[in-house]
């Protein structure tokens, strides 16, 4: 879990993004860099992700995204075979600026037809994505050209109107951050990260596209915790983490520690008139928000949604509830018959996590409750990661756990 | 041959009555004892076909007895080999799901005791082997040695102690 990034803009000209790999990302410059291709704007760090790069063509930024079938990592001992764009799920961030000129060449990969639908864009419409509506659907081995100018800022996304329960489902869709003409608002760190819900059976690998609402998997660009990359923060820095939600449910993210403001939707800046302070913010479907707030208390702050089992990995819907049972005979008699047999979630669930580590589950199936912490099993999952903020830092890398001031940690009497 | 005797009388058209004794010959002249010929031949066909008929109802009986003993053996097989197996391998399957609190311990419980269904099954099905066994003995006149060793107990945890001559 090394925190990459990607600066191709200004290095990749020529290529498409089909043939960006991880070789060719860089690791990230350090607090304050800009980049020449962006105008100068501080570069936005795609959680766990990539940033697509683009080929200047007088005048036009030319993107080149490949919409194809992908395995894709959730987590360390699960993978999911979905579909996506340029080999992962979600896609790499497009990353560009207000007035500027761009071309998105998609290519259709996928065993049937796509679009492409740029989420909050005010652009023609017919350059909107919607098959059948505003153009004919891109066939499988087709590549079309969208074109258009980018006349607002903010923080989109992008993905599929075509068969899009299920493309949606599969893992098809990307954020689209737009930075400022006039370099209002900057920050000193600039994080994006997509909300989404999957569903992926105990021992299989395909997402169902037939579920509506009893989704297990629930993640942050793609990753559950502990895969998903920390937020690295330097004391005193500004810091905006920009969130979008193209799953089934609405998603109330939660930092601890502080208190932030709401500064932006899709829809466009919020007025600083209109913001107040806030600890959760409701990302509801189809929607993003920008959330900023200035780190300036050291730790290790925990930042998730706050739907309790949004932070938890596969567990059964229709268990019955044993909670208080004594199970002590029975659970001698059922050993008898099902060797192997342990009672479980009597005095509550917290030692599940210790118990998955010993016990066989199915295939391709995370534990409901993973990750370790300093302290010891964190019993989390899902979309939580954790927002790491320190005094001395020179990169994006994960510093570690934080070291706790003497007589800073509540500890037993 | 047919010889009649016996007495006839006759009266007279002057009203006297003539008594005398009677012999009926049959002279072989047109009947040479034809349909007694056809009877007996006749009966020796029927017989014949009896006992041809008879011959292959044994016939049938013995492939029947052995048609059923292959299919049963082939059962208890199946069960051995294929079912009960699956059936093990659900219930492992659903332990992994239960110890990751997918599924609850009636879901576990269900699952085994399908698989001791199947178990239960697959006896039954063996005793009705050794049933269709002996009856395939009786129909041959008993001696009965199979020249393939018959299936062990379809419950392969015990099949040391519960191999069948």
């Amino acid at each position: 879990m090394i925190p990459r990034r990607t600066i191709l803009q200004s290095v990749l000209a020529g290529a498409f993004g089909a043939f960006m790999s991880e070789a060719s990302a860089q690791e990230a410059p350090g607090p304050n860099r800009s980049s020449s291709a962006s105008g100068g704007y501080l570069l936005v760090v795609p959680l766990n992700g990539t940033t697509l790069p683009y080929t200047l063509k007088n005048g036009v930024k030319e993107f080149h995204l490949v919409a194809e079938p992908v395995d894709w990592e959730l987590a360390p001992g699960m993978k999911m075979t979905g579909w996506g764009y340029n080999g992962s799920s979600p896609g790499p961030m497009i990353e560009a600026v207000e007035g500027d000129r761009v071309r998105f060449l998609v290519t259709n990969n996928l065993p049937e037809h796509t679009t492409v639908h740029w989420h909050g864009l005010h652009l023609p419409n017919g350059m909107d994505g919607v098959g059948g509506l505003t153009q004919p659907h891109i066939m499988p081995g087709e590549t079309f050209a969208y074109e258009f100018t980018l006349r607002q800022h903010g923080t989109f996304m992008y993905h599929p109107h075509a068969d899009e329960t299920l493309q949606l489902a599969l893992g098809m869709m990307g954020m689209f951050v737009i930075h400022p003409k006039d370099r209002s608002g900057e920050v000193d760190r600039d994080f994006a990260l997509l909300l989404h819900e999957w569903a992926v059976h105990p021992g299989t690998y395909r997402p169902d596209p037939a579920v509506m609402v009893d989704f297990n998997i629930f993640t942050m660009s793609g990753k559950v915790f502990p895969a998903i990359e920390p937020l690295v923060v330097r004391t005193g820095q500004r810091v905006r983490i920009r969130l979008g939600n193209l799953s089934m449910n609405q998603h109330p993210i939660h930092l601890h520690g502080y208190s932030f403001k709401v500064t932006g939707t899709d829809g466009g800046p919020v007025p600083v008139t209109a913001q107040y302070p806030e600890t959760t913010v409701a990302v509801p479907v189809g929607t993003t928000r920008d959330i900023e707030f200035t780190a300036e208390v050291p730790g290790d702050w925990a930042f998730h949604c706050h739907k309790s089992h949004h932070t938890m990995n596969p567990m059964g819907h229709t268990l019955p509830n044993l909670v208080g049972v004594d199970q002590k005979l029975v659970a001698r008699q059922i050993d008898a018959l099902v060797p192997g047999y342990m009672a479980m979630g009597g005095t509550g669930m917290g030692r599940m996590q210790e118990m998955a580590a010993h016990l066989p589950g199915p295939e391709n199936t995370l534990p409901m409750m993973m990750g370790a912490g300093p302290f010891g099993a964190v019993e989390m999952g899902g979309m939580f990661t954790v927002v790491k903020v320190r005094d001395e830092l020179t990169g994006y890398a994960d510093p570690g756990w934080y070291a706790h001031p003497d007589g800073e940690v509540a500890s037993p009497i | 041959m047919t010889v009649e005797t016996g007495i006839d009388s006759e009266r007279d058209g002057d009203g006297e009555w003539s008594i005398g004794p009677a012999l009926k010959l049959a002279l072989p002249l047109f009947d040479q004892g034809q349909a007694g010929i056809v009877r007996a031949r006749a009966q020796l066909r029927q017989s014949e076909h009896r006992l041809e008929a008879l011959a292959i109802d044994v016939r049938a009986e013995v492939r029947a007895a052995r048609q059923r003993l292959t299919t049963l053996r082939k059962m208890v097989e199946h069960y051995r080999d294929v079912l009960i197996p699956l059936y093990a391998r659900r219930v492992e399957l659903t332990l992994r799901e239960y110890n990751f609190m997918l599924v609850g311990p009636d879901t576990l419980l269900h699952a085994k005791q399908d698989e001791i269904g199947a178990k239960r099954r697959a006896v039954e099905t063996l005793r009705m082997y050794w049933i269709a066994r002996a009856d395939l003995d009786r129909a041959i006149g008993g001696g009965f040695h199979s020249s393939a060793s018959p299936p062990t107990r379809p419950d392969n945890e015990s099949t040391n102690s519960e191999v069948l001559p």
